[in-house]
């Protein structure tokens, strides 16, 4: 390899990336985001309910199934099929082959129609009602909630407030102590007054992709500028890694808008005020006890996560009221969590492992 | 990083760039280095650098005074396109009546009743009974690969079709 052929190499590669971003602008843009868009995925699945802003996906149980089905939330921020990506590499795929029935929440991207959904939308009536359904569909009485950042907290909020329905929780790099310092991230979001909050729901309804876009951009700009491209020249012998890199890399670029009525929630009440921690966050007018939830809790955490920061997460447990509680380190970053060889070959197997012993 | 750097974290990194750009030099200049050694020198000088620079700007990025101005710009644009939306509207909405169109905001509004309207049909039809609505089958089958993950297995590679 030369160095010399890196530097005619990378100029294709940020053409490449300018195009997928400007693909993922496009996108974002649309009032009704084009979900035929994603690629398809590898894991079969069937579309078993679809209310309000979610489709629920069924990943049927490969083998012996385990009988608490378990409900997967992703995060609003982005489209889900990073969760079942590429063969190998596939959370979903794990799952099903350790035996779970998986049910994983897609979020319909809002459109300027939905800004006033706030978390009293998306947790008392969405995943409420799928979690209803898959209760009558699998006929457990009770679930697993698996919730993946924005969606753990989504699920954390759920749980605190329909305890009843949660047999287990696990939430995966979940943000939850935001006063923790030096993160990018927290610090841009609690950067936003009361006015741009204002101005940008006035303006846009909800808050659009190219914000959250460039917000998370912001925290690695290295990576997103150059190191992501020397790394793919670095790799581009093989085949798996170039074809990883181009579903990656649309992943990456789409963002999709946040609904206004919840971006105002999480900015003001969670990222700035961090009423969460301190037992004030509220929820359709009702206060989220953590107390509450009782259920085993595995907390996962990326240690050298970089957009969800391991301080902020590790306070949880200390919040809940559950007394079968832990968190569970590993030495990956926040997607590594989801998509890196070694998270598949040694940290999914100890989640289904925990999972089992409470199934 | 997945922690805030510290300026002892920084000094570190940037001791470290030094001693591997230190080394590049070293080799570059010295007789009978092979070229796959200095290579593989300049490379792990590349990824020092990298570290470096991203625990720089992380820092920069976390300032409250990045920050406030990253809030400001998004303020000003905001407020300019606001500024903009209106008067755009103001002095074009009078005008789409008068050749026959209907605005953009009527046509959207339809848009979203006629979406509306479709999801209460497929609520009515089929949720009670939660029953499939939508069978999907990936219609990528992943082809065969050499190199693949380290736990990839048969059920990745071919997805089996879906009982209807």
């Amino acid at each position: 390899m030369s160095m010399m052929s890196l530097m005619t190499e990378l100029p294709k590669y940020w053409m490449d990336g300018a195009v997928r971003a400007l693909d993922g602008q496009r996108r974002g843009l649309s009032d009704h985001y084009p979900l035929s868009e994603d690629p398809p995925g590898v894991t079969p699945y069937e579309i078993v309910h679809e209310s309000g802003k979610v489709k629920l996906r069924h990943y049927a149980a490969q083998g012996n199934a385990h009988r608490t089905p378990l409900v997967l939330i992703y995060a609003l921020i982005k489209r889900p099929f990073i969760l079942d990506i590429y063969p190998g590499r596939s959370l979903v795929g794990n799952l099903v082959r350790q035996g779970f029935d998986v049910y994983l929440v897609d979020w319909i991207p809002p459109s300027r129609a939905d800004s006033w959904r706030g978390f009293d939308a998306y947790v008392n009536q969405d995943i409420a009602n799928l979690v209803r359904g898959v209760q009558r569909l699998s006929g457990a009485p009770k679930v697993n909630i698996l919730g993946y950042c924005f969606g753990g907290l989504l699920s954390l909020l759920y749980t605190a407030l329909h305890a009843e329905n949660v047999k287990n929780l696990i939430t995966l790099t979940t943000p939850f102590d935001t006063a923790v310092e030096g993160n990018p991230l927290y610090n841009l979001e609690s950067r936003f007054t009361g006015q741009t909050i204002d101005l940008i729901t006035s303006v846009y309804g909800n808050c659009p992709a190219w914000i959250i876009r460039g917000l998370f951009t912001a925290t690695a700009i290295v990576h997103h500028a150059v190191d992501k491209y020397v790394a793919l020249y670095r790799n581009r012998e093989k085949d798996d890694y170039v074809e990883f890199f181009d579903l990656f890399e649309q992943w990456m670029a789409g963002d999709v808008p946040l609904a206004g009525r919840i971006f105002r929630e999480i900015t003001r009440d969670f990222f700035q005020q961090n009423l969460l921690i301190k037992g004030e966050f509220h929820v359709g007018g009702e206060r989220v006890a953590l107390e509450n939830i009782d259920c085993p809790l595995l907390n996962a955490i990326g240690e050298s996560d970089d957009v969800v920061f391991p301080a902020s997460s590790l306070p949880l447990i200390d919040h809940v009221g559950s007394t079968d509680k832990r968190n569970l380190l590993f030495p990956s970053g926040h997607i590594g969590m989801v998509v890196s060889g070694a998270a598949h070959k040694h940290f999914w197997p100890q989640v289904g492992a925990w999972l089992s012993e409470r199934d | 990083m997945g922690n805030p750097a510290t300026d002892v974290d920084l000094r570190h990194l940037y001791q470290a760039l030094a001693v591997e750009v230190q080394e590049v030099l070293r080799k570059a200049s010295a007789a009978g280095t092979e070229r796959d050694e200095l290579e593989a020198a300049a490379w792990k000088a590349y990824e020092a650098a990298v570290r470096a620079a991203h625990a720089s700007i992380e820092k920069v990025v976390a300032s409250p005074a990045v920050g406030d101005a990253a809030a400001m710009v998004l303020n000003t644009y905001l407020r300019a396109e606001q500024i903009g939306n209106s008067i755009v509207g103001s002095l074009f909405a009078p005008l789409w009546p008068i050749v026959g169109l209907t605005p953009l905001t009527e046509t959207q509004a339809l848009f979203d009743r006629i979406e509306s309207l479709r999801r209460e049909v497929r609520q009515i039809a089929a949720p009670h009974a939660l029953r499939p609505i939508e069978p999907v089958v990936p219609p990528r089958a992943p082809a065969a690969r050499g190199r693949r993950g380290s736990n990839g297995s048969a059920g990745d590679k071919k997805p089996a079709p879906l009982a209807q």
